[in-house]
This record gives structure tokens, C-alpha cells and sequence, in this order.
């Protein structure tokens, strides 16, 4: 069969040349135009219907055809703008102005191993332009995301420098609860390996992208099979174009600050309430704060120590990037440089990027090309993100009446003997310990693309994806009169490397049959190897210079404690896979596709290696057909469905094999003598012979539609997906002297939810436009069943083992807590309820002004057993719109971003609000419970927590949803003529401000938290910046 | 034209093929690489020593967590002391027997016990065959693997009576079906172990192997485990062999009592066998290097040890009462042991006096065995962690074995050595048997006071009723024939249809 293809073709393209007869010429000239400015449109592409005569305009849209008929239908076409047809009689000028094209629908969308025309589509991808992620300055492609891809539902839980923090990508929930929840992420047809990393993006140059791509329903996803169950977000970068020499500048500097950060007490009120929560304990006041007045007028208003840690910071980027090329062969290269300081004191981010993209056109046959980026960033943190250690914490609760340095410049901090208190002083956490983080990465590919026959295309790629990192930590001992100082210092070194390899073989074939049935098929071969190996060497001790040295000339280590060395070198995974897609479209009406995928993975036991995908697509343009031809105000309606199978590779490698755990640690000789830790080897866990790959399964229905002359567009999916055989630990019996879970496929989860996009060119003339862009997500999450697993306790907690639960029948990750009642506002009151605790001294028990929590189970005691669901961090919907304002040279856009109905654990309160230590409390205290009816929300203060106020309950579930103005910004382009003496063919000024409002009940620092649980993480920062774009 | 696109198609195809040939194998990774298994471990001495060091390291976990719960708190010896409230409710229901199969403590030592058994179980079964290795390290190790294995199924045997057996390295399934084996078997394997440990291990160990077990560890606790059994012949015989060869093992009797519990006399010349702790690393927890008791004794609040000090584990006063004293108060007791022992009122440490009454304690008494101050930095460097060590066995308790076990016409001898060096006079020589057992029982509590041996002594009486009358004098009226046996987990049982539970719980 195949081979008869060319020789219907042959027939096609004769039959069409006879059709010619030899008549007069029409002689005809005219410009091509931009009708809402009036812009020519150079190398617009002008034909005439029916034949094979063409021409391009020039420079100035100008074009002249002579063509040998007495009437001709002549097309003009220009990428972005609505083809038009102008049906000609006679010779003369005939002037086309084109409309810009508002419709998506004949937008090239990118999809796994090839591209579809967006009207074509069947399956639910969308997809984000280089405009959009320019116009956000940040360093994390994901970040730019965030709000602009229905489905998605982007955290940045942390505002650290370079999103090193982290930026959590979710597309339509979760899919695992034991592994991985990043979606795949492709880069110029490489698969990233997943380095567990929320911040995989931030080592490569967002101003290299052309554009970003999201699959999100099995239609699209299976072929990428085992790893696709949680999306695939496809980047393509920038390539050259034949032709078009350019050469472009962009450079901004701007300003940050927090935007918001909570009050704590200054010294007086500090000491009042520390007075008051030592006496209701029966403890004696600690004497530098009994005298109010005099902890005044020594302190002032104390030491502020979120304002001693947070402060400006600038932050800039620089961006060049040239393309260009002949018919034969075309490059892309730019260099980039990115440096932002962190609003924590002390902390920054930099990175440096380099990329070359070229095509080459060895022969009419052979095309060969390439994508290669270098990068490298450096990283300076500190620790934001430990319930303990989090500076942002230790400065929240640092005590108002303690310094950060003494008079002559030593640290200082709180002194327990004489403050209460002695957790590490923040600036000396900041200033002293030394991390250094520096990632190196070179990603890229080599392919060739050979036309086998006209519509059969065979493509090899080649591909290697290197990341090297290096870890850098060292404590020097630095005295310090407070604070509890590091004493014993330490150094630490990690070098890793993680290569990646990739090859991958394709065939494509594009055909059209008599015009109206269109097959599109692609085949191919994939194999890639992730490999990763590392060393470190550690040295603890004390060192008495102050040069972070390994060597035994600097540093004698007294026993084997003090040294920490080892390396590993593996093999990570290997996948093998072959993949398939067929999609054939009738006539513009609509279409069918099935992909199919099977994976091998090294991962899995020998019988299980080798998994299968399948999908199943198709659409149906509602608007080609008769019953709505009529219907002038609409201009296209879609229906499609997709269903299908993904996976989540999730399974620990080789846990069919029972391993060794080798880190178990005795001692032996004498503590005061010789000897020390010794490390022990047995095994930890037993296997199953069994794991294999979790299984997505997936139902997309979705409506595109555009109308009023494609003024409004929307598009609408709903789907469910349900992960089934995920892969949870189940704990094994202790006799079995293991005690590590075993890992079995058992259990279901699944999500089910809306997403919603529309865009709609509101006021459209010569000066003024507004376009408008809505995208509105909505998910229900549900642990359907645990199979033979039981519910998981997690999430971190001082008390009652856990904050998160994952149960069925319920949201994933619930919060699992304690009912709050009020508060006792008598002793009465305390005997009516439920004993809370043991006992009747107040000092040591409940008392009036303590929380009354609910005995839910009605047994007359509270404890572990009246804990219950009070809450989830899933949204009810998140939501971004963008405005584009533009009026002549102007252009403002306004983009809002929002989340509405997720519930956020505000963890910080556990520390500010009373009772942990002799710390500092958030100003909130001020309406604490003092007498009766003086409080029913704020407990009275009393250190140690007598009554257990601070136990995970629904005191500290805050409503987090929040708008934000996301990104303002506002755009001035020069025009041409003031800068045509210098050659610059655009000058684009801009200035910008990233979280200019933000909108919130959410007490916390910041009302996006990752995870649902705040702990205190670095907030994310309000940024003011100015830049220039110039095109040479 | 067209063939020669075919020739070029044919040609690619092959090429293509050719490269996807490799196919499956190429997912065949030796584990080896990246992991080490079971099957591939322990191939030389560095990786059969690692075996040996893994089955020790349940004992941190297992003293830290469990046995002063049921050895002391259990017993007449002290009550939980503490925060009151809601402080340590596990603990409450051990102290009152209000205790239930859900109890975390003996969850905690069920499973740190098994973890041993079967490390114990691959060293002896890996280590005779590691190729090359020393050959007075092999027999060391191996007697190493049947020591411990002994002494985590005597503390089942004795918490849990039956409980699953095995001595061979144990698959998953079997270990969720394994039915308990009746408690003599259990002892038979105990003894048989010990037999096997005590002709294998060396003599002595020095520099950085003290610490492990040695053949007079095996000797001790195989005398310890007799006089459990009622074998007083057997138990005499094995005490007298360790007393009568005590200068090859090199143990005697510290002149003062209190250098047991020294940081700079670990491993010393009383010590038979001892946990061994190091500070640092796993704070917070029973599970690391570092030693809790110091931190979970010392009178609370008091910051005179590090994270200021629980007071759990308060002595009660039946206990105090058992001292020698010359007035009311505790601060006449004139056994020299006492000071070393427990903290009372009036006791000063550097700033700090003890005071008539704390929290958790009315009488003002403290455990002080094992008490290492903050302002020593040996000790410690935060959270929890301290790095005494923790007695098993001293050599005073092999003296105490043979005199309970020889009887008093041979035995006394041996008691009035360790009286002696409390300053106490001799026994009377005249004693019943029933006076000499109840001399011998008072010598132990208080020489092995807070050492995690009272509970079970109280159990091996020969007066099976002995326990439940002691615990009802002491006041703990819930205390029922059952509890001569603690209830099997009950997620233990979740997990495995054929473990039966105890009678009444």
C-alpha cells in the first residue's frame, strides 16, 4: 500500500497542471498591510488559487504578479494574520490590509515527538508564548507559569533568590502519593531526567524560550508513557530564522523588598507577656524583664530582628540573542547573566547561561541541526525552610531585649541563664556559616532529519544532559557571647555528577488524499540512561583557622566522628521505549489519534520491566457541519474526548532486590579513651518481587470555541484520573528483624476537575487595543482506597506524630487535628468539659483561658482520638487573567493571579503565640484571654503549654486564598524613526512590578505555601524594576 | 527515482534496526553496581564486622526506650515521676497496669529485639564463610552473633514469655506467619547460644574493641539466665567459674562504688557488659549513638544536665526506705552506694541543691545513676544525647548470683563482699533460707538499684504469688496475675494471623 502513495500523488499534481490553459495575463501590484497600524508586511507570502505561481512581498509589502488567466483568486498569507483572498478580473493595483489573526486555531502547537496545527487538535494541550514568560522577570521558567496555564496550579513556596526555594508544578492535582508529582519536562525534544528537583528549570535562560507547551490528558500524555502521569510541559527555545538577521538587547535592574512582614512584640510589651506566662506556669519571672519600666528604657523598643534579617535587594538581568541564516542554514545563539539578591540578609543567586541553536540544510534531503545550552548557577542560601532552624523562625521568636552584636562588634544573642533563652542569634547565622551551592549544566542535542520520500521523514537525536554540582559548607568557630555559637565548626564538601543520556530514532509521515483525508504518523525508538555519582569529605571539629582546609596539615581530626567522608557511583535508570501515533483528519471536520508507548525500565522487577500505553483521541468541528453553517456569530466550535493510560515510574530502583542498609551506627572503646562510632551493615527492608509502574488512568472532555469574529475564545475541559496501583509502603512485621515498608501497588487515587480558559480582544482599533486572558482550574482530590496500606500519618509536627493524613475517602494530605471550642472562660466551664489533661494546679493543667478543644468521640477525655479532618491545602480553584492594554507606543499589561478556598497550616503560630520557650510573641498576643470574657480566640499565655493550646487543631487552619497583582507592567516602544540614525530597529522601554498588591486573611508571611504546611519560609519579595529592549 | 528511495529507506530501516537489536538487555543492570544485597555482603573481614556492629545497635534503642520502663518504672523500685498530665501516658500505663497490646514501649523493645535476632542470625550464618579473614576475629564475631542473640531473646522471653523462634535468616512471608514457641524453647536456645558464645569470644577486648561482649560476658548472663530457670546448681557453677578465673577476664569490684558510673571508667574493670553510648548524632530520640537517661532522669527543670532534665523515673520511698540511715531524713543513709545512686534533698552539685520537693517528685528524689553534668562537654552537645554508657552486668551480680544460688553456708561470702564495700556489716550467719533469699533480694535492689533488673527478680521468685504481693504492698492495686506477662503488640498481630496474644489482654 505504501508504496502506491507517490504515484497517487504524481497523478494529483498532473491533473492540476493541465488545468492550466493559455489565456492573457492578469498584470496585477499592490502592498500588504497591517490594518490596525497600517505596517507593511514584508515576505508576506502572496499566491494565486488553484495554481502553483507565488511570490513574496518585499521590504516595503510590496508584490507584483503576472498571471496567465482572465480572473484569479489571489491568497495572501503572513504568519499571525487572517488569510485573505481578493478575486481579481482585471489588471491593477490591488492592496491587501490584513487583520491580525485572533483565533488560536491555526496557532502550531508542539506535542510529544511533533507539532499540530491547534484547529487539527483532539487532545488538551495549551500553551504559553515567549511574550508572556519575558514579561515575568524571574529565574524559574515554572515560575512564569504560574497563572497562565489552565490546570496548572503553580506554588512558589519560597521566595529564595533564583527559586532555588523551589517552585512546585502541579497539573490537575496529584497523581502519587509515594512518588513523584513533577510533571516531565521536555526541553528541545530531551526528556529532563527528574532530579526531584521543584526548581529543575532555574539552571536554563528564560529568555531562550520560543515557547512553553503543557500536555495534560492522555490523549496527548501516553505517548510519553511511563512517565506522563503528571504532564508533560514541553519547552521549545528559540531558533534561527532564514532571512531575518536580528540582534537583540534586553537588560532590567530592579529592587525588592518583602512585601508585608507580621509585628512582633517590642521589649516592654515582650516583657510583659514573658512576666505573665512564667507566673501562670509557677515559675519565677526572669529578673531583666520583671521591671517593665526598666526593660523600656534600656531596650526602647527592643531589637526588631525580622527587620535586622530582611532588607532591599537589587536584582538584574542581562540578555543578548542573535539569530538569523540563509535559506541553507540557520543559528540562534545569546549569552545571558542573572543576578538577584535575596531579601534575606546574605543571600544570593547568579547564574550565567549560553545557548546555540542551528539548522543546516545539507541537501534538498538532509537537514541536520542542533540545541546546546551552558549553564552555570551559584547559589548563596540559608536556611528558610527548617521547622527549627529556619533563620525566618529563630528571628520571628528572638527575644526583643537581646542584641545581635555587642558594642564592640562580637555577636551576641540570648544568654540562657539570664534570658531564658539561647536559640542560635540569627545574624550570626546568617553572617558565619558559609554555603555555597554551584550547579554546572550542559544540556544538549544533535539531530538529523532525512526526507526518505516526499511525506516520510526519518530523524535521529542524539542528546547528553550533564549536571555537575558542588556543595560547599563551612562553620568556622566564631566566638560569640550568646546565641549558642558554633563551637565545634565543621567543613563540608560535595561534588556530584548526574550524566544523562539520550538517543532516540523517528520516522514521520505527513500525507494528504484528495485533499480531504489527512494522516499523520510517527514511530520511533527512544533509549536514555541516567547515571549520577558523587563524593563528599566532611571534617568536624574544631578548627582553629579560619580556612575551610580538609587536609590533615589544618586539620587534625581527633577520632573517626569528625570525619565524614564517602561517594557513590551508579547507574541510576535506563529507560527503552517504543512509541507510536496516528492521527487522520477528515476534511477540517474532525479527527481521530491513537498513540501507544511501551516503556522498559531498569527500575522495575525482571517480569514487570516492560509496560504498555495506550490512547485514544477525537475531535469534531461542530461548526464545519450544516445544522450550524448559519450561525454567523459563531466562528468555530470543538468537541473533543480523549482516554487513556499513563504512568509514574515511581518505585525505588531495584526494590525487588533486598539490599543492605549500611548506616547503622555503634560505638565501641571508651568515651573519654579511644575508639568511637563504628559503622554497622544489615538489611533494613525485605522486597517485592512484584513492584512495577503506577498506572494513570484518564477521561478528557473538552469544547474549544471562538466567536464574534474570534473577538471571544474559550476553551473548556473536564476530566477525571485516577492513579491506580500506586505504590505505597506497607510495614512489614517487626519478627522480620526489618522495618523499612515494603513497597506493593495497592490503592487508588483520584482527581477529578474543570479547566477553564477564554481570551477576548475587548476593544480592538488603530490606537487602542485590550485584549483580555482568563484561565480558571479546578480541582477535587480523593484518596478513593489505600488497598492493603493503612492511613499514612506525615507532615512535620511537635506533637501528636503529624499534621498531614492521608486516609480514604478524603483529599490527600488532609490536616489532621483537634477541634477548637472557644476557650474556658471559668473553672466551671473546665469541670462541665472533657478532661484536657490530668490534674486541677493551673500551673501545670487547664485553666480558665486555655482552649477548650471538642471530644469528638464522646469518651470523656481528650487525646490522639478526637483528632479528625479539618481542612486540605487544595484549592477550590485558582485563577490568572491578564489584561493587554496597548494605546500607540504604550503597552500596559496587568496580570492577577489567584487562589480561592486552600486552607494553609500556619505553623509559625506554634512559635509566636505563646508557650514554646521564653522566644518573642507575634502581636496578636495582645488580645490574649486575661479574665473572663476578655478573649475567646487568643488563649492565656503560660510557658510549657500546660493545656496542650499548641496542638495541631483548626486554631492554626487560616482561609489562604488570596489576588494577587502578580505583574504590572508598563511598556514605552520608542518610536523608529527617533532611533533610525542608530540602526535600531525597536526600542522598547519597561518598567515593572512584580506582587504589587497582594490581597489576603492569611496571617503568615506569604499566603502561598508548598506542601499546606508553613513552617516559615522565605516570603516571596515585591519587586519594582526598569529595562530596555533594543532590536539591532 | 523511486527505487532509489527505496534503497535509501531500506538502507535507514536497517541501520535503525541494527541499533534497536540491543533491546532488552539493556535493562538488565547488575544491582551490583549501585546496590549491595544480602547475597553479595559480606565477602571479607571490614563487611563481617559491619554484620557484627549492626546486631549491637538495638541495644541503644532498646535501653534507651524500653527496659528501665519495665525493669524499674514497673516495679516497686520507682513511679514515673515527670510533667504529670499528659507526660508520658505509655509509661502511666506501665507504671499502673493499665497497659493494653497498643503500648508503644513494648512495641519498641518487641521490635529492636527482632532486629537483632536477625543480624545475630546472618553474622552466624555469613561469617564462617567469608573468604578471607582474620581467624581470632571470625571466632570473635561469631561468638558475637550467638551472645546477642541470646540476650534479646532473654529479654522477650522474659517481657512476652512464647515468642516466634528462629534462628535461620527469615523471609518476609515467613515472618508474617510465624506461631510463638513455648518459652522453654526459647531458654534451650539462650542456653545453647550462650554455651556457644562463651568457648568462641576472647577473653578480654582492648582499645577500640572494648565494649563488645567477651567469653565472661557469655559466662555472666549464662549464670544470670540459670538462676532465672531455678537452676541454682547450674547458676552456681557458672558464677563460680567467672569468680574463681576473674583475673583472666580482669574483673574485680571498684573499692568505691560510685567509679562504676563514670564516663572516664567505661568498659572498667566491675564492667561485664555494658551498652554503649556516644554522644552526638540522633538527638531526640532512643534511636541514636547518644544516651537519654541522663537527660530523661535528672530532676526536672533544673538545667543541671543537658535540655534542662524530665525527672521521670522517681524513686519511690519503699525504696528509699530500704537504705541504711541513721535519722529520718534521706540524708543520713549511710550506704555508700546511695550517693551515686539517687539525688535527695540537700544533695548539692556545684550551684545547684536538690530540694525537699519537685515536680514529679514529692520526696525530692532522683535517679542520679546516670548523671552527667551539662558542664561536662564529654557528655554531651545538646537534645538528649549523653555518652555514659549504660550497665548490663557488673561483676558484683555474679557475686550476688553464686551467693543466692551456692546458698548461705558457701554463698554468704560472696554478699558480704559486695556488703563490705557499702560499708555495710556481714550477713548474720544464722538466717533462715527465707531470710537469706530476702537478704540477698534487698543486696540486689539496692546494688543494681535503677539498673533494670528489679521487675524480672521480682518475677523468678520462687513464690510465683511473690510479684503480685510485693507490687499490691507497694500500692498498685491493678496488678494481676496477667501481668507476669505483657501483651503481644497488637499491630505485631495485625500483621500475622498466627501470633497469639497473651491470656488476659
Amino acid at each position: 500500500m505504501k508504496l502506491k502513495l507517490p504515484a497517487i500523488c504524481a497523478v494529483l499534481l498532473l491533473s492540476s497542471m493541465f488545468n492550466q490553459v493559455f489565456a492573457q495575463n492578469l498584470e496585477v501590484v499592490g502592498t500588504v498591510t497591517k490594518k490596525t497600524t497600517g505596517d507593511a508586511l514584508p515576505s508576506a507570502s502572496v499566491l494565486v488559487k488553484g495554481s502553483n505561481l507565488a511570490t513574496k512581498a518585499d521590504e516595503a509589502g510590496r508584490f507584483s504578479l503576472s498571471i496567465p488567466q482572465k480572473q484569479a483568486t489571489i491568497v495572501v498569507t503572513f504568519l499571525g494574520m487572517n488569510t485573505m483572498e481578493i478575486k481579481v478580473t482585471s489588471s491593477g493595483i490591488v492592496n491587501f490590509e490584513l487583520e491580525e489573526d485572533a483565533s488560536t486555531l491555526t496557532d502550531v502547537v508542539v506535542v510529544g515527538y511533533g507539532t499540530r496545527k491547534r484547529k487539527d487538535l483532539s487532545t488538551a494541550v495549551s500553551s504559553v508564548s515567549a511574550k508572556e514568560i519575558a514579561s515575568t522577570p524571574v529565574a524559574d521558567a515554572a515560575q512564569a507559569l504560574q497563572g497562565r496555564v489552565s490546570g496548572v496550579t503553580i506554588v512558589q513556596g519560597s521566595g529564595a533568590p533564583g527559586g532555588t526555594g523551589g517552585t512546585g508544578i502541579r497539573i490537575r492535582g496529584i497523581s502519587s502519593l509515594t512518588g513523584t508529582n513533577n510533571p516531565l519536562i521536555v526541553v528541545d525534544g530531551y526528556p529532563l531526567p527528574d532530579q526531584s528537583a521543584d526548581n529543575i528549570l532555574n539552571s536554563f535562560g528564560t529568555g531562550d524560550i520560543e515557547s512553553i507547551d503543557v500536555l495534560k490528558d492522555a490523549g496527548a500524555l501516553a505517548i510519553y508513557g511511563v512517565r506522563a502521569s503528571n504532564g508533560v510541559i514541553i519547552i521549545t527555545t528559540k531558533r534561527g530564522k532564514a532571512g531575518k538577521t536580528s540582534l537583540s538587547l534586553d537588560v532590567y535592574r530592579g529592587i525588592q523588598n518583602a512585601w508585608r512582614l507580621p509585628t512582633m512584640l517590642n521589649a516592654r510589651e515582650y516583657a510583659i507577656a514573658n512576666t505573665e506566662a512564667r507566673i501562670a506556669s509557677g515559675l519565677q519571672p526572669i529578673s531583666k524583664l520583671s521591671d517593665f519600666e526598666a526593660v523600656e528604657a534600656q531596650y526602647g523598643k527592643g531589637t526588631d530582628w525580622l527587620d535586622e534579617i530582611f532588607r532591599s535587594a537589587a536584582m538584574q538581568s542581562v540578555n543578548l540573542t542573535a539569530s538569523g541564516g540563509s535559506d541553507k542554514a540557520q543559528y540562534s545563539f545569546s549569552a545571558g547573566y542573572f543576578k538577584q539578591d535575596g531579601i534575606v540578609y546574605n543571600t544570593n543567586f547568579e547564574r550565567f547561561n549560553l545557548r546555540f541553536n542551528g539548522d543546516v540544510q545539507v541537501n534538498s534531503r538532509i537537514k541536520i541541526g542542533n540545541s546546546i545550552a551552558l549553564n552555570k548557577f551559584i547559589e548563596r542560601g540559608a536556611d528558610t525552610y527548617t521547622p527549627f532552624n529556619s533563620v525566618i523562625i529563630l528571628a520571628s521568636t528572638a527575644p526583643p531585649t537581646v542584641k545581635p552584636r555587642n558594642d564592640d562588634g562580637t555577636y551576641a544573642g540570648g544568654v540562657g541563664s539570664t534570658d531564658g533563652y539561647d536559640e542560635p542569634n540569627p545574624i550570626y547565622q546568617l553572617e558565619v556559616p558559609r554555603n555555597k551551592n554551584v550547579k554546572y549544566r550542559i544540556n544538549g542535542s544533535v539531530f538529523t532529519e532525512i526526507n526518505i520520500l516526499k511525506d516520510l521523514k526519518f530523524k535521529a537525536m542524539f542528546g547528553a544532559d550533564f549536571t555537575n554540582q558542588e556543595i560547599n559548607n563551612f562553620s568556622p568557630a566564631t566566638p560569640s557571647t550568646g546565641g549558642r555559637p558554633i563551637n565545634l565548626s565543621g567543613y563540608f564538601v560535595q561534588k556530584g555528577l548526574n550524566p544523562d543520556y539520550l538517543a532516540e530514532y523517528t520516522l514521520t509521515y505527513d500525507k494528504t488524499f484528495n485533499e480531504k483525508h489527512k494522516i499523520n504518523a510517527v514511530a520511533g525508538y527512544t533509549f536514555q540512561e541516567s547515571r549520577y555519582s558523587f563524593v563528599f569529605a566532611g571534617r568536624g571539629g574544631q578548627f582553629t583557622q579560619l580556612i575551610p582546609a580538609l587536609n590533615n596539615q589544618v586539620f587534625t581530626p581527633v577520632d573517626v566522628s569528625q570525619i565524614n567522608n564517602g561517594a557513590e557511583d551508579g547507574i541510576g535508570t535506563r529507560y527503552l521505549s517504543y512509541f507510536g501515533r496516528v492521527n487522520y483528519d477528515f476534511d477540517n471536520r474532525g479527527s481521530v489519534g491513537f498513540s501507544i508507548r511501551q516503556d522498559g525500565s531498569s527500575n522495575f522487577a525482571p517480569q514487570n520491566k516492560f509496560a504498555i500505553f495506550p490512547a485514544i483521541s477525537a475531535s469534531w468541528r461542530l461548526t464545519q457541519e450544516k445544522f450550524l453553517q448559519s450561525t454567523n456569530w459563531l466562528d468555530d466550535l470543538k468537541i473533543r474526548a480523549s482516554f487513556g493510560y499513563v504512568g509514574n515510574p515511581n518505585a525505588a530502583p531495584f526494590a525487588y532486590i533486598q539490599a543492605i542498609n549500611q548506616g547503622f551506627q555503634y560505638t565501641f572503646g571508651n568515651s573519654a579513651g579511644s575508639g568511637g562510632i563504628v559503622n554497622g551493615a544489615a538489611p533494613s527492608r525485605t522486597f517485592n518481587p512484584d513492584i512495577k509502574w503506577e498506572k494513570n488512568e484518564q477521561l478528557n472532555i473538552g469544547l474549544d470555541g471562538s466567536m464574534f469574529k474570534n473577538r471571544l475564545g474559550f476553551s473548556v475541559d473536564v476530566y477525571q484520573r485516577r492513579s491506580k496501583d500506586l505504590i505505597l509502603g506497607i510495614a512489614p512485621s517487626f519478627v522480620s528483624g526489618t522495618f523499612e515498608s515494603i513497597p506493593f501497588n495497592t490503592g487508588t487515587l483520584q482527581n477529578r476537575g474543570i479547566d477553564l480558559s477564554l481570551n477576548a480582544r475587548i476593544v480592538t482599533s488603530k490606537s487602542f487595543n485590550w485584549n483580555a486572558n482568563a484561565v480558571v482550574s479546578a480541582y477535587k482530590n480523593e484518596v478513593i482506597s489505600l488497598g492493603l496500606g493503612s492511613p499514612i500519618n506525615g507532615g512535620f509536627a511537635r506533637i501528636n506524630g503529624g499534621s498531614l493524613r492521608v486516609e480514604e475517602g478524603f483529599a490527600a494530605n488532609y490536616f489532621f487535628g483537634f477541634v477548637t471550642d472557644g476557650i474556658f472562660q471559668s473553672n466551671k466551664e473546665i469541670a462541665d468539659h472533657a478532661v484536657q489533661t490530668a490534674g486541677t494546679d493551673p500551673t501545670n493543667s487547664t485553666a480558665p483561658g486555655d482552649i477548650r478543644f471538642k471530644d469528638l468521640n464522646k469518651d470523656g477525655i481528650i487525646n490522639d482520638q478526637d483528632r479528625t479532618n479539618i481542612g486540605n491545602s487544595n484549592p477550590t480553584f485558582t485563577y490568572g487573567l491578564t489584561n493587554t492594554f496597548s494605546y500607540k507606543n504604550f503597552e500596559l499589561t496587568v496580570f492577577i493571579q489567584g487562589s480561592s478556598g486552600n486552607k494553609v497550616l500556619n505553623f509559625t503560630r506554634w512559635y509566636t503565640e505563646g508557650g514554646v520557650s521564653n522566644g518573642n510573641y507575634s502581636n496578636d498576643v495582645i488580645g490574649r484571654w486575661t479574665a473572663p470574657g476578655t478573649s475567646d480566640k487568643m488563649p492565656r499565655l503560660a510557658l510549657n503549654d500546660p493545656n496542650g493550646n499548641n496542638r495541631v487543631s483548626d486554631r492554626f487552619v487560616e482561609d489562604a486564598s488570596y489576588l494577587r497583582i502578580k505583574n504590572m507592567r508598563l511598556a514605552y516602544n520608542i518610536p523608529a524613526r527617533w532611533t533610525e540614525y542608530l540602526k535600531l530597529k525597536r526600542t522598547q522601554l519597561y518598567a515593572s512590578c512584580q506582587n504589587l498588591l497582594t490581597i489576603t486573611n492569611y496571617a503568615g508571611f506569604d499566603p502561598e505555601v508548598g506542601g499546606g504546611v508553613d513552617y516559615g519560609f522565605y516570603p516571596q519579595a515585591r519587586t519594582f524594576l526598569a529595562g530596555i529592549t533594543v532590536d539591532f | 527515482m523511486k527505487k532509489i528511495f527505496l534503497k535509501r529507506f531500506i538502507i535507514l530501516l536497517t541501520v535503525a534496526v541494527t541499533f534497536t537489536q540491543c533491546k532488552k538487555d539493556l535493562l538488565e543492570i547488575d544491582p551490583t553496581i549501585p546496590l549491595i544485597t544480602v547475597d553479595n555482603y559480606y565477602k571479607n573481614e571490614v563487611e563481617a564486622v559491619n554484620g557484627v556492629n549492626a546486631a549491637y545497635t538495638p541495644l541503644s534503642a532498646i535501653y534507651n526506650g524500653a527496659a528501665w520502663h519495665l525493669g524499674d518504672i514497673m516495679s516497686d523500685d520507682t513511679d514515673l515521676g515527670g510533667g504529670g498530665g499528659g507526660d508520658g501516658l505509655e509509661t502511666a500505663e506501665i507504671d499502673n497496669f493499665n497497659v493494653t497490646s497498643f503500648n508503644p514501649i513494648l512495641g519498641t523493645l518487641w521490635a529492636q529485639c527482632y532486629f537483632g535476632i536477625l543480624r545475630a542470625n546472618l553474622v552466624i550464618e555469613r561469617v564462617p564463610s567469608v573468604p578471607v579473614m582474620n581467624a581470632d576475629i571470625r571466632k570473635r564475631s561469631i561468638g558475637e552473633g550467638h551472645f546477642l542473640r541470646a540476650l534479646y531473646y532473654y529479654h522477650l522471653v522474659r517481657v512476652y514469655g512464647d515468642v516466634p523462634l528462629y534462628t535461620n535468616v527469615i523471609t518476609a512471608d515467613q515472618a508474617a506467619n510465624i506461631s510463638r514457641s513455648p518459652k522453654n524453647q526459647v531458654y534451650d536456645t539462650i542456653v545453647m547460644d550462650l554455651k556457644m558464645a562463651e568457648t568462641l569470644l576472647p577473653n578480654t577486648t582492648a582499645g577500640a574493641n572494648k565494649g563488645r561482649a567477651t567469653a565472661g560476658s557469655a559466662k555472666g548472663l549464662l549464670a544470670a539466665v540459670y538462676l532465672t530457670l531455678g537452676n541454682k546448681t547450674l547458676a552456681a557453677a557458672k558464677a563460680k567459674e567467672v569468680i574463681d578465673n576473674k583475673a583472666l577476664y580482669g574483673y574485680d569490684l571498684w573499692a568505691d562504688y560510685g567509679d562504676n558510673f563514670k564516663l572516664e571508667n567505661e568498659n572498667g574493670r566491675e564492667s561485664m557488659f555494658e551498652v554503649q553510648y556516644r554522644s552526638g548524632g540522633g538527638q531526640w530520640s532512643d534511636f541514636g549513638a547518644g544516651q537519654k537517661m541522663n537527660t530523661f532522669f535528672a530532676p526536672r527543670s533544673q538545667n543541671i544536665v543537658q535540655s534542662a532534665g524530665y525527672g521521670w523515673n522517681v524513686p519511690t520511698k519503699d525504696f528509699a526506705d530500704n537504705y541504711q540511715k541513721t535519722g529520718a531524713a534521706y540524708s543520713t543513709i549511710t550506704d555508700k552506694r546511695r550517693p551515686s545512686s539517687m539525688w535527695v534533698p540537700g544533695d548539692i552539685f556545684d550551684s545547684y541543691t536538690q530540694a525537699a520537693q519537685l515536680t514529679g517528685s514529692p520526696l525530692g528524689l532522683n535517679v542520679r545513676k546516670y548523671f552527667v553534668p551539662i558542664s561536662n562537654t564529654l557528655g554531651d552537645n545538646g537534645g538528649w544525647t549523653c555518652a555514659l554508657n549504660a550497665p548490663i552486668m557488673r561483676y558484683s551480680e555474679v557475686l550476688l548470683i553464686y551467693a543466692e544460688a551456692a546458698g548461705i553456708a558457701l554463698g554468704k561470702p560472696s554478699a558480704d563482699l559486695v556488703r563490705a564495700r557499702a560499708g555495710l556489716n556481714p550477713l548474720p550467719a544464722n538466717l533462715s533460707e527465707a531470710q537469706y533469699l530476702e537478704a540477698i533480694y534487698k543486696e540486689r535492689r539496692l546494688d543494681f538499684a535503677f539498673e533494670m533488673h528489679r521487675w524480672y527478680d521480682l518475677l523468678r521468685h520462687p513464690d510465683t504469688n511473690y510479684f503480685i504481693t510485693v507490687m499490691r504492698a507497694a500500692g498498685k492495686t491493678n496488678i494481676l496475675p496477667k501481668h507476669r506477662y505483657m501483651p503481644i503488640p497488637q499491630d505485631e498481630r495485625d500483621k500475622n494471623p498466627n501470633l497469639s496474644q497473651n491470656e488476659g489482654y
